[in-house]
C-alpha cells in the first residue's frame, strides 16, 4: 500500500532539481503528490482544491529549491517536512481566502453533485470529508501529520517515524491523542 | 501509564487490523480496554477513508504541464541574471563588503573627477576621461564636433577662473582646449566644403571667445598663457579653412563672433589698456609684426613665439630701439591693418595686444605697415597713434 521513498530517490532528485531539471521537478512530483494530497484533502476536505494545492506546493518547490538544504542524515524526512510546510502554509492561505469569501453558492454546489456519477454517495463523502477535515484542523500539526501518514498512506509506525523525523514511541503517542480528541470532536460511532 | 499502555495496545489493533485480522477480534483480546478502544478503532477506519483519493490522472497531467512551464520560466530568468546569480552564489559576506566598498570608492571618485576644476588634483583625470567618447565614433562629423563641445567645456572653465580671478590659469586647461580645437581643425580638413566651413567658424568663434577671455586677465601670465592659446586657435581655425579673419576681441560685452570679412576695416584694434601686461623687454619678445614671409592671409594675433622666429622686422625693432626703423617698408604685409603705435617703439609700455594685426591681406588697411614701420614714430609711420592714442598707451602693469 505505501510505497517508501528511498533517501537514494531523495538524493538524486533534489540536487538534480536545484540545478533546474525540469524532469527530476517531475520525479519528486511522482514521489510526494499523494502523500501532499491526502494532507491536503484531509485539511480541506475539497476534492479539487486539493489537487490544485497539491501542484501549487510543487510550482513553490521549483521557486525555493534552489535554496533548500538537504539533510544528507534523513534525506527522504527533510524533504517530507520541507513538502509538508509548504503545504501547510499554503492549506493556512486557502482557509483565510475562503474564510473570507465562500467560493460555491448552494446552487453550484447542487449543481456540481448532481453533476457526479453518484449524487447521493458524492454527497455523503464530501460530507464525511468536511467533518473530518474539520475535526483534523484541532489537532496539532503533528498529530495531523501523523494522521496523514499512518490512514492516509497507510505506513506504519516505523515507516510515520522515519517519514516524520521522529521516534517510534513519539508516533504511538500522537496516533492515541489524535484518535481520540478526534473522538471527542465527532463524536463515538 | 494507563495512557501509555492504552496506546501500545491501540498500535497493536490497529497493526492488526492493517494485517487483516478483524476489528472485534483485537477488541476480545483486551477487554478491559474495549471500551475505549472501539472508538478509537472505528475513527482510524473512518480516517481511512482518505487513503481511497488519489490525485486524479487528468490534475496530475495539468500538474506536470504547470511544472514543466515553470520550470521553463525559472530556467529563462536564471539564464537572464546567471552572471549576478554566480558572483552572488561565490560571494562571501566579506566579499560583498569588499565589493560594496570598492563600487563606493568608484562612486566616490567619479563623482569626485566629475565635479573637479581647474586646479583640482583630479581635473586631469575629468579632461582625460571626457575625451575618450571623441575617440569612439566612427563618423568624423561627430568626433570634430566632439571635440568642439569639449572645447567649450574648457573654455568655460577658464571663464569660471577667471571670474574666480585666480591667480593662475591651470595650465591643463588651456592645453586641453587647443588640443581639442587642433583635433576638430584637423578632422574639418576631411569633411566637405559646408561641414568644415561650420567647424572652422565655430573654431573661429571659440578662439574670439579666448580674445575675450584674455581681456579680462588679471595677471601677466594669465593675459600671456592667453595671447598664446588665443593665436593658436586661430591657426587652427584657419587650418580649418576660415578663411582670413578679424579676431579682434570686443573689449566688453558678450562674446562675439569674429567677423570673417577679409574686408573689414579693423581700426583700433589695438587695445592696450586691457592687456595690461608690461613687458620691459617686450620689444625683442612680443612684436605684433609677423613677418611679411609669413602667412599673408592672417597672422594669428598674439602668437608671439612665431613672431619672434619670422619675423625679421621685429628682431631689428627690437634691436633698433623705438627711433631706428631700420626696416625697409614692403608693402602692405599680413599686418597692414594693424593701426597702433608699435609697440616696440614704446618699450616701455605694455606689450601690444596680440589683436593688434588685422585682417592681413587687406589693402585697403588705413594704417601703416607696422612691418615695415615697426617703430611707431619712424618715417614710415607718420600716425603711430591713429589706432591707439599715445594717452591711452599703457605703462606697465602687473
Amino acid at each position: 500500500m505505501y510505497a517508501a521513498i528511498s533517501d537514494t530517490q531523495v538524493l538524486t532528485l533534489i540536487p538534480a532539481c536545484q540545478r533546474g531539471d525540469a524532469g527530476a521537478v517531475e520525479g519528486l512530483y511522482e514521489l510526494y503528490a499523494d502523500r501532499i494530497y491526502h494532507y491536503v484533502l484531509a485539511r480541506t476536505g475539497d476534492v479539487d482544491a486539493a489537487e490544485d494545492l497539491t501542484a501549487e506546493v510543487f510550482l513553490r518547490v521549483i521557486q525555493h529549491v534552489h535554496r533548500f538544504k538537504l539533510d544528507t542524515a534523513r534525506p527522504s524526512s527533510s524533504v517530507s517536512a520541507w513538502l509538508y510546510r509548504i503545504a501547510a502554509n499554503l492549506v493556512a492561505d486557502y482557509h483565510r481566502v475562503r474564510q473570507r469569501r465562500p467560493t460555491v453558492s448552494i446552487e453550484e454546489d447542487a449543481l456540481l453533485i448532481s453533476a457526479a456519477p453518484d449524487p447521493s454517495q458524492q454527497a455523503e463523502r464530501r460530507d464525511v470529508l468536511e467533518r473530518l477535515s474539520g475535526a483534523l484542523e484541532k489537532l496539532t500539526e503533528d498529530q495531523r501529520l501523523v494522521v496523514v501518514c499512518k490512514f492516509s498512506e497507510g505506513m506504519s509506525n516505523a515507516q510515520a517515524a522515519a517519514c516524520l523525523g521522529k521516534t517510534e514511541g513519539a508516533i504511538e503517542a500522537l496516533q492515541h491523542r489524535a484518535l481520540r480528541t478526534l473522538c471527542r470532536l465527532l463524536g463515538a460511532r | 501509564m494507563n495512557e501509555k499502555r492504552l496506546a501500545g495496545i491501540l498500535k497493536r489493533c490497529l497493526d492488526e487490523i492493517a494485517a487483516g485480522e478483524a476489528a472485534e477480534a483485537c477488541l476480545a483480546q483486551y477487554p478491559e480496554y474495549a471500551a475505549e478502544l472501539r472508538p478509537l478503532l472505528a475513527m482510524a477506519g473512518e480516517l481511512g477513508m482518505l487513503s481511497q483519493y488519489h490525485v486524479s490522472d487528468a490534475a496530475r497531467l495539468h500538474a506536470k504541464v504547470q511544472l514543466r512551464r515553470a520550470e521553463a520560466a525559472r530556467r529563462d530568468q536564471r539564464a537572464s541574471s546567471q552572471g549576478w546569480l554566480r558572483l552572488g552564489s561565490f560571494l562571501t559576506p566579506r566579499a560583498a563588503a569588499g565589493l560594496a566598498a570598492i563600487l563606493l570608492c568608484v562612486l566616490l571618485t567619479v563623482g569626485t573627477v566629475a565635479a573637479s576644476g581647474p586646479g583640482d588634483l583630479t581635473y586631469g583625470l575629468r579632461i582625460a576621461a571626457e575625451r575618450i567618447p571623441t575617440r569612439l565614433s566612427p563618423d568624423a562629423e561627430t568626433r570634430a564636433r566632439a571635440e568642439l563641445r569639449i572645447a567649450s567645456r574648457r573654455l568655460a572653465d577658464l571663464d569660471r577662473t577667471m571670474r574666480g580671478h585666480a591667480q593662475e590659469i591651470d595650465e591643463r586647461t588651456v592645453s586641453a582646449l587647443l588640443v581639442s580645437v587642433g583635433a576638430a581643425a584637423e578632422i574639418a580638413t576631411s569633411l566637405s566644403e559646408p561641414e568644415r566651413t561650420e567647424i572652422a567658424a565655430r573654431i573661429t568663434e571659440q578662439a574670439a571667445q579666448l580674445g575675450q577671455l584674455r581681456q579680462s586677465a588679471h595677471r601677466t601670465q594669465q593675459a600671456e598663457a592667453l595671447q598664446a592659446a588665443f593665436g593658436q586657435a586661430y591657426r587652427a581655425a584657419e587650418r580649418a579653412g576660415a578663411g582670413p579673419i578679424s579676431p579682434t576681441p570686443q573689449p566688453a560685452g558678450p562674446l562675439h563672433e569674429p567677423t570673417r570679412s577679409p574686408t573689414a576695416t579693423p581700426h583700433s584694434t589695438l587695445t592696450p589698456e586691457r592687456t595690461p601686461f608690461p613687458s620691459p623687454s617686450a620689444t625683442a619678445t612680443a612684436s605684433p609684426t609677423p613677418a611679411p614671409s609669413a602667412t599673408p592671409s592672417h597672422v594669428a594675433p598674439g602668437d608671439t613665439g612665431r613672431q619672434q622666429t619670422t619675423t625679421p622686422q621685429a628682431r631689428l625693432t627690437a634691436t633698433a630701439g623705438r627711433n631706428t626703423p631700420q626696416a625697409t617698408p614692403v608693402g602692405p604685409g599680413p599686418m597692414a591693418t594693424s593701426p597702433g603705435p608699435d609697440p616696440a617703439a614704446t618699450s616701455p609700455g605694455p606689450k601690444p595686444t596680440v589683436t593688434a594685426p588685422g585682417p592681413g591681406p587687406v589693402a585697403t588697411s588705413p594704417g601703416p605697415d607696422p612691418a615695415a614701420t615697426s617703430p611707431g614714430p619712424g618715417p614710415t609711420s607718420p600716425d603711430p597713434g591713429s589706432g591707439s592714442p599715445p594717452g591711452h598707451s599703457p605703462g606697465p602693469r602687473g
